[in-house]
């Protein structure tokens, strides 16, 4: 028997054969529908149906595409694979039917818009039609829960009931009835009675491509009905991965986002969307959480229904200001009716360090050490007896041989709970979860646990009044060594030959090296941040009429943050000498933020449609404000170590500070969005911005949008392909979008600020000029046309989706880098012309062979950065800016090769007096005797090229594995720092193993010039294209296996799912990069990306 | 309705909304004033020139002072060598860090805005407060005169464009410019006086004219100012520990007791004593003191034999003329002790700490700089970029301070000492009365508890005299760069290899340290012009040879 459910849009889609919902269903009923709505079809409807050597089904399939009809076919009596040849021009489908059917015994019906095949045997008469029948069923999801709710209908009837609390269902209905049963979220099924008398039906969650409810702004739109260039990703993406932050997830799912990951627990990673618009800032888009900006990162990832990610001004625009960089909405899960289930998520983690550098050891650091000293005619340092003590280990405590980033760097565990309960009745929904993360890194004392709770709830009032209520509170909390990052530089800067621990076990004592970086870690000074971020959403809606709606919408965001650093008194004990010596005093340093932010929108929606034509129209007000400010209080003199409140400290020694700011943004909105017949589509946005950054008189600023789509696969003329091409769109969108950030929250203003010196021996007050401010000032405005289409082919197997763009900001806001002599930095104004082209693709393959199902999911982006117009007054040299090229170009010396002897640096132009054979040799590029400032070419572009994400996964039964690659193909980086400069910090600091390569008599093509101390070899790390490097990468981020125990294998358990998954993330790299240090991080110097491998727990129950 | 009627509604609607909104969309800085509410009090244009103030020696190295001896050959400046040794090049920080046209742009514009005040001060006040801040307009462009030559006067606010048009002006006309400011500041200042420390006073005017008079060579200039501070009767040499055999009056005036205590100062940039604002201890200590010191300045070899013999001859002649010195040198010595370094002018002790070293605080011993001992913190191969030399003048020796860092001892830049050198150096040039600049020489001697053996003789002789006394006496307080360029000895002084001190090497014999090979061009006469600089205006040429 085949199974063919009801699917809309979605032709055919073949479910295993033996499906328990196979076994219990009688007559098995094939349906073809168009759309929930029904069409108004003509009983004349004539179609064109040419075709070769095609199925049955095939050819049902096209007339169903053309009349609008959907079609029930009794497949036991029908023969759909049957393959017949039809050349019929402009003739009614009746005709056509009868021509495909041919020589089959069966007999076709048009039935309340159905074309009804069945066997012409059956009894037809009005008698046996009217006849009553008692059936029963249960509604089940896709994984064998029952549901609550969900109505049974006879379709063009009133006879209907709903499924109790066990999913069944008791009805009389006519014999040949059809049954729709539908239910929230899941795609409606339509069943054809027949003599059927118990039915399992299972209906399918509202996922499928097409359909898919895409949110966008203010509102939300059938993924297939987009005319703009949006990526969504679903919560299936999300779960099952153990990931801690939204960034982590969308990072390589996303064409043209750009994610650069930290390393550090509790710091963000930073996001840009389609290149760098603005001269003046790196651009993060904006980011909503259901409607409101708030929290983001640290969002429970669990909460998260979907992520859409509006990346052309278009779909943007409707966000007007700050809408530049493109904008991410955050849509979370919402309650639905019925028996509360429970799901819960978690995992737990080891974290190793994914590639740290390998120093050399000590006896070696001396002898190079002791090179580089000669290199500059100065003595040895180190002796042979030292270095042979060194080598031998025979004195550990005067000789060591620290590996100072091994003690540093070490494995920690990182755990994730989460849990949410979703219920409720017809008229009150609930979401409820809670989830509790701890997050390490690989520096076992930086701790960050953040915990969410949430609760979001729907009230259906009155029929035409509804509220709904979403609290969510995230506490966070970061329990750290103060001054993280400095330690971890003061990591990388240690040498072999300094002291971590006497062999006593006690901190070692390093005079020279300022601090001992292990010792500081442990002992030194901590800090406690917690920072309290609850948000309320209040939201209500009121329908007037049919289609005219009231939304308003009240958000409240109030963040507190209290820190509070304890510095204590260290106290090392020389070995050698006995001393004692103390680091350090005992102080307190306490600091309280807090910040409000309050943002009202009233948006009236007005839905219409009348026959093919739908329209939607919005229009609204929104206003926003923040204000924030904080106190600090500083004493130090404590006594002991145990006391850790202000009052403790010494009342002589203490300071205070604070500080306050505010901003404010008020918005007009409107939309208008039409279709005709899902083919084409249209819609024009704007929206009106006006911004507290800027004089009154330049604040106000309208942002319009223009897009359109045309869905050619809804055309005639397409039906010859209909066969494979299950749908085809193509969109033109055009849209402006703003900014008012990029000069912080005053330009606009002149202001005096309040200083302080010395004068007659004692502080007196002073004041200056704090900033120059320009009341000219007005929006930078980014214009975009992006065009796109997708498709979907061989039953939407491969998907494939593409977008050209051509992004354009002017009147950039930026400070004007003018001469120095100007002398009050550089002024506020609105400047230039920024361009970015780019483009993205997205394909998708998705098969099943029998119980092995398989999927490829691959994105692979590219924008090209320009710079149009500088008004005159570029080139920028510093931050090389020039019309023409992208913007912050490399720009430096032309390395070519060594100076291999002194002949050839008395004859070559003149770079340094310091200047000796192994030093790098810069191009002259003015044939002058000397090379200076005027010898700077531009060197390369700092941007990323080629972004991609590949994904591949498999399943097979309950198992399943996926791999996800994620990478950058080309970037121009320079390096620096002691990754490739040994003996950095002026000679204290150490040498890496890849260093080993330096230029000598005997190895002139080394890698690095000949060894210098950082200092004395200042002038071999000019900015120089002999340090730049492609920073591309290839990395395999995720790998991840896992299980899904049987319906049942876990039926008695009391769960309805479980599952349990490995997985391992950043597990290797391909790159090009210094060894040791991560091309993703890219500097030195910061905290390390970890390797994780995590084992994890997903049930429901 | 009509569509017209509806449409009126709108418009009002919208209006009353947007009027709304501006007040919702007007939110200033919290935090500062509005300049509309500025220039309206005598507290606010007191309040804005006390800010002035920092323009003096506003570089981020707040010890430009005593680091700038680091660009002589009286030492090397830790972690940049570069002006040192001549390998500096246009893009050098420290190069950029005196293009102060930041500096001069702030003090422009409260000179502009003092134009707003006149109507509620008095004409002496006015004059008195543009005189302090036009004094520091020309100190700023006086010093970077004298490092870049030709440079952009500017002295009004200019707007973008304006900036664009600028360019270098010839050195005369810039100098022109500074002592007219100067000289009429001088007849403003007397307006209205203030007598607070650290604060512009004629004094203040007369001893910066004589010093700028002094570099530039008009002589007559310099008498006629030394002679102005001479005869107000307010300075002399502080000499308040001459009957302390323990302590020495020299030594004293750079500890923190003397601020605000001595008539020897000027000029000074203050750090408000008793509070604690900077890290000049911490810079200019040794490693293993209280202070856990960074060493930021490193006398060389060449500044410590400058040092006479307590005798008060060169030590290169003591042994020629059987001084005592060369004797107990050599009895000292024995057994690889210091003995070199007993027995000299009191001022190497009190200027430069060198090796065995004692810090003393109330006459016991806390600690010794040990260069040598394998234990010892300061051991050369812990810290192998030091000379064996680093600074006490300056430095508090009696801070116990809980971080083992702060400080907050004023720093001199004009003291009468000075004044009286230059006085006779100005003699020595005129090459008249020389007894009055041999008087002033013996007498700065006498202070230091060095015999006044100086003596009439000739003037190339009492110049080399003088050029020596300036070396020792004004040692590490920023001198020494502007007097060997301006006397045009770089050739000499900064060129060739420097050294540190004398260590014993593995053959039993004492020698010394190389430090590093310095090389000298005379087109370094002037710094070039900052890359940075040259980049943001191309109106800007370069100097000569850079």
């Amino acid at each position: 028997m085949e199974n063919i459910p009801y699917e809309k849009e979605k032709v055919v889609l073949i479910v295993p054969k033996k499906t328990l919902f196979a076994i219990v269903l009688c007559l098995i009923i094939s349906v073809f529908n168009l759309d929930v709505i029904e069409a108004n079809v003509s009983q004349n409807i004539k179609i064109t149906l040419v075709v070769q050597n095609v199925t049955v089904k095939e050819a049902i399939e096209a007339i169903k595409k053309q009349s609008g009809y959907s079609f029930f076919i009794d497949t036991k009596d029908v023969d759909i694979n049957r393959k017949v040849s039809v050349n019929l021009v402009d003739k009614p489908v009746s005709e056509v039917l009868g021509v495909i059917l041919n020589g089959q015994q069966v007999k076709f019906e048009l039935k309340d818009g159905h074309i009804i095949i069945s066997s012409a045997t059956l009894q037809t008469d009005q008698a046996r039609e009217e006849k009553n029948k008692s059936i029963s069923g249960i509604v089940n999801d896709s994984s064998g829960l029952p549901i609550v709710g969900a109505t049974v209908v006879v379709k063009g009837t009133a006879i209907g009931t709903a499924t109790n609390i066990d999913g069944a269902f008791y009805m009389n209905v006519p014999e040949n009835a059809i049954l729709t049963v539908s239910y929230i979220g899941y795609l409606s099924q339509e069943i054809l009675v027949s003599n059927k008398k118990y039915f399992t039906v299972s209906l399918k969650e509202h996922s499928q491509a097409l359909d898919e409810v895409v949110v966008v702004g203010y509102g939300s739109v059938k993924k297939g009905n987009l005319t703009n260039a949006v990526t969504v990703v679903k919560s299936d993406v999300l779960e099952n991965r153990p990931i801690l932050t939204i960034t982590d997830a969308l990072q390589g799912e996303v064409p043209g986002l750009s994610i650069v990951q930290s390393g550090h627990p509790g710091s963000a990673s930073s996001m840009q969307l389609r290149g760098a618009t603005s001269l003046n800032e790196s651009g993060s888009p904006l980011l909503l959480v259901d409607g409101v900006p708030g929290e983001f990162n640290y969002l429970n990832v669990d909460d998260i229904e979907s992520i859409s990610v509006l990346k052309d001004a278009a779909s943007a625009a409707i966000y007007g200001s700050r809408a530049a960089h493109g904008v991410i909405l955050v849509t979370t899960k919402r309650g639905k009716s019925g028996k509360p289930t429970f799901r819960y998520n978690g995992f737990i983690g080891v974290n190793t360090p994914t590639n740290m550098p390998e120093t050399v050891g000590s006896a070696e650091y001396a002898r190079m050490r002791n090179e580089s000293q000669r290199n500059i005619g100065r003595a040895d340092i180190y002796s042979e007896e030292d270095i042979r003590k060194y080598a031998s280990g025979e004195e550990p405590d005067r000789y060591p041989n620290t590996n100072w980033l091994d003690l540093m760097f070490q494995n920690s565990i990182t755990t994730r709970h989460s849990i949410a309960a979703t219920g409720g009745s017809e008229h009150v929904k609930y979401y409820l979860s809670g989830g509790l993360d701890h997050q390490t890194g690989v520096i076992p004392e930086v701790k960050h646990n953040v915990f969410n709770v949430r609760s979001n709830v729907d009230v259906q009032i009155t029929k035409k009044f509804s509220v709904s209520f979403d609290i969510r509170y995230i506490l966070r909390k970061k329990d750290e060594v103060a001054g993280m990052d400095g330690i971890i530089i003061d990591a990388y800067k240690m040498n072999p030959t300094w002291l971590a621990y006497y062999s006593d076990g006690s901190y070692g004592y390093n005079v020279n090296s300022v601090i001992n970086p292990i010792a500081y870690l442990h002992e030194r000074e901590h800090e406690l941040w917690d920072k309290h971020d609850a948000s309320g959403i209040f939201k209500l809606s009121y329908e007037f009429f049919d289609g005219l709606k009231f939304t308003g919408l009240a958000n409240v965001n109030y963040t507190f943050t209290e820190n509070s650093a304890f510095n204590r008194k260290l106290t090392f004990v020389d070995h050698f000498t006995g001393n004692e010596i103390t680091q350090g005093q005992n102080e307190l340093s306490e600091k309280r933020e807090s910040s409000s932010y309050y943002n009202l929108q009233a948006l009236l929606t007005y839905q219409k449609k009348i026959g093919e034509h739908s329209l939607d129209v919005l229009a609204g007000y929104q206003q926003e404000n923040s204000k924030s400010s904080w106190l600090s209080g500083y004493r130090s003199g404590y006594p002991t170590d145990l006391v850790h409140v202000l009052d403790g400290g010494s009342a002589d020694n203490w300071s205070n500070g604070g500080n306050a700011s505010h901003w404010a943004i008020a918005s007009f909105i409107g939309s208008l969005n039409y279709d005709y017949s899902g083919k084409y589509l249209f819609s024009f946005k704007i929206r009106t911005d006006g911004s507290s950054r800027f004089a009154s008189g330049h604040r106000w600023s309208s942002f319009p949008s223009v897009s359109g789509a045309w869905r050619i696969s809804g055309e005639k003329f397409m039906e010859n392909f209909s066969s494979f091409l299950d749908d085809l769109k193509i969109r033109a969108s055009w849209g402006m979008t703003g900014a008012s950030s990029g000069l912080g929250l005053y330009p606009s203003y002149t202001t005096i600020g309040i200083g302080n010196t010395v004068l007659n021996n004692t502080y007196v007050q002073t004041a200056y000029l704090q900033s120059l401010g320009n009341e000219d000032l007005g929006w930078e405005k980014t214009s975009m046309l992006d065009i796109g289409a997708d498709i979907q082919l061989l039953g939407n197997r491969l998907g494939a989706g593409v977008d050209y763009y051509i992004k354009n900001t002017k009147d950039i806001l930026i400070g004007l880098p003018v001469p120095m002599e100007y002398g009050f930095g550089q002024p506020n104004v609105n400047i230039g012309e920024v361009e970015n082209r780019g483009w993205e693709i997205e394909l998708s393959w998705n098969d099943k062979i029998n119980e092995f199902s398989y999927g490829i999911q691959a994105n692979l982006s590219n924008n090209k950065n320009k710079v149009l117009d500088l008004a005159g007054t570029g080139p920028w040299k510093s931050g090389y800016t020039e019309e023409g090229l992208p913007m912050n170009s490399y720009y430096g010396y032309e390395a070519i090769g060594y100076f291999q002897s002194e002949e050839e640096i008395e004859n070559s132009p003149f770079q340094n007096v310091k200047n000796k054979p192994g030093d790098i040799k810069y191009k002259n590029q003015n044939n002058d005797d000397k090379i200076d400032g005027d010898d700077r070419v531009v060197l390369g572009d700092k941007n990323p090229h080629y972004l991609y994400g590949l994904r591949l996964n498999a399943a097979w039964k309950g198992f399943d594995i996926s791999m996800f690659f994620q990478g950058i193909g080309k970037k121009d980086y320079m390096m620096s720092g002691p990754g490739v400069y040994p003996l950095s910090d002026a000679g204290k600091g150490p040498i890496f193993a890849h260093q080993l390569d330096y230029w000598t008599e005997d190895n002139r093509d080394a890698k690095y010039p000949r060894l210098l101390d950082s200092n004395e070899g200042a002038f071999n790390h000019q900015t120089s294209d002999f340090w730049k490097i492609n920073a591309g990468y290839l990395r395999l981020k995720n790998l991840q296996l896992g299980y899904n125990f049987s319906n049942s294998l876990i039926k008695n358990t009391g769960f309805s799912n479980l599952r349990l998954f490995f997985s391992a993330s950043n597990l290797f790299t391909i790159d090009n990069f210094v060894p040791g240090y991560d091309p993703e991080t890219l500097s030195a110097y910061t905290y390390p990306l970890a390797r994780t491998y995590s084992f994890g727990l997903n049930v429901q129950f | 309705m009509t569509m017209k009627k509806i449409k009126i509604v709108f418009i009002l609607l919208c209006s009353i909304l947007l009027t709304g909104c501006d007040d919702f969309l007007t939110t200033p800085p919290l935090d500062e004033i509005p300049s509309t509410e500025w220039w309206k009090s005598k507290e606010q244009v007191q309040l804005m020139v006390n800010e002035c103030y920092v323009a003096i020696y506003s570089n981020p190295d707040s010890h430009i002072i005593a680091f700038r001896d680091g660009w002589s050959d009286n030492a090397m400046w830790k972690s940049n060598y570069t002006i040192g040794n001549g390998s500096f090049t246009a893009y050098d920080a420290k190069v950029k860090a005196e293009w102060k046209y930041k500096d001069i742009a702030k003090l422009n514009y409260v000179l502009e805005g003092m134009e707003k005040t006149k109507e509620f001060l008095t004409a002496d006040e006015y004059a008195h407060w543009t005189a302090e801040i036009r004094f520091i307009r020309a100190f700023v462009y006086y010093e970077m005169l004298f490092y870049f030559g030709d440079i952009p006067l500017i002295t009004k606010v200019l707007t973008i464009e304006e900036s664009r048009e600028t360019s270098r002006q010839p050195r005369t006309e810039v100098l022109n410019f500074i002592l007219t400011e100067l000289n009429e500041a001088l007849e403003d200042i007397k307006k209205n006086p203030s007598t607070e420390t650290g604060r512009i006073n004629e004094d203040v005017i007369n001893g910066y004219l004589a010093r700028v008079y002094l570099y530039e060579k008009d002589y007559d200039k310099v008498l006629m100012h030394t002679k102005a501070i001479m005869n107000s009767g307010r300075y002399g040499l502080y000499r308040a520990y001459d009957n302390d055999a323990e302590k020495n009056s020299y030594e004293e005036l750079f500890r923190p007791a003397s601020d605000g205590n001595n008539n020897e100062v000027i000029f000074e940039k203050q750090w408000s004593y008793p509070l604690k604002t900077t890290y000049l201890n911490h810079d200019l200590s040794p490693m293993g003191s209280i202070y856990k010191g960074w060493l930021r300045m490193l006398p060389v070899q060449n500044m410590v034999d400058e040092y006479e013999c307590i005798e008060g001859h060169s030590i290169h002649d003591c042994e020629a003329l059987g001084c005592p010195y060369a004797v107990k040198r050599s009895e000292f010595s024995k057994d690889g002790g210091y003995g070199e370094y007993e027995y000299r002018d009191p001022r190497l002790k009190s200027t430069i700490i060198t090796p065995g070293w004692e810090w003393k605080v109330n006459g016991v011993v806390t600690y010794v700089y040990d260069l040598e001992n394998p234990n010892s913190v300061d051991n050369l191969s812990k810290e192998p970029k030091s000379s064996g030399f680093l600074l006490t003048k300056w430095v508090d020796l009696e801070g116990k301070e809980e971080d083992g860092w702060l400080t907050h001892k004023n720093m001199t830049i004009i003291r009468y000492a000075d004044i009286m050198l230059m006085r006779a150096e100005a003699l020595i040039e005129k090459n008249e009365n020389l007894d009055e600049a041999v008087t002033l020489i013996n007498e700065i001697r006498d202070r230091a508890r060095m015999p006044k053996n100086v003596q009439v003789t000739n003037q190339d002789d009492l110049r080399e005299k003088l050029r020596h006394e300036r070396r020792i006496e004004l040692a590490f307080e920023g001198l020494r760069y502007f007097d060997i360029i301006r006397w045009r000895i770089c050739d000499k002084v900064k060129n060739g290899d420097v050294y540190g001190f004398a260590r014993m090497t593995d053959s039993g014999k004492r020698e010394n340290l190389f430090m590093e090979k310095r090389v000298w061009k005379d087109h370094m006469y002037l710094w070039p012009i900052p890359q940075d600089a040259r980049d943001l205006n191309d109106n800007l040429t370069q100097n000569q040879g850079w």
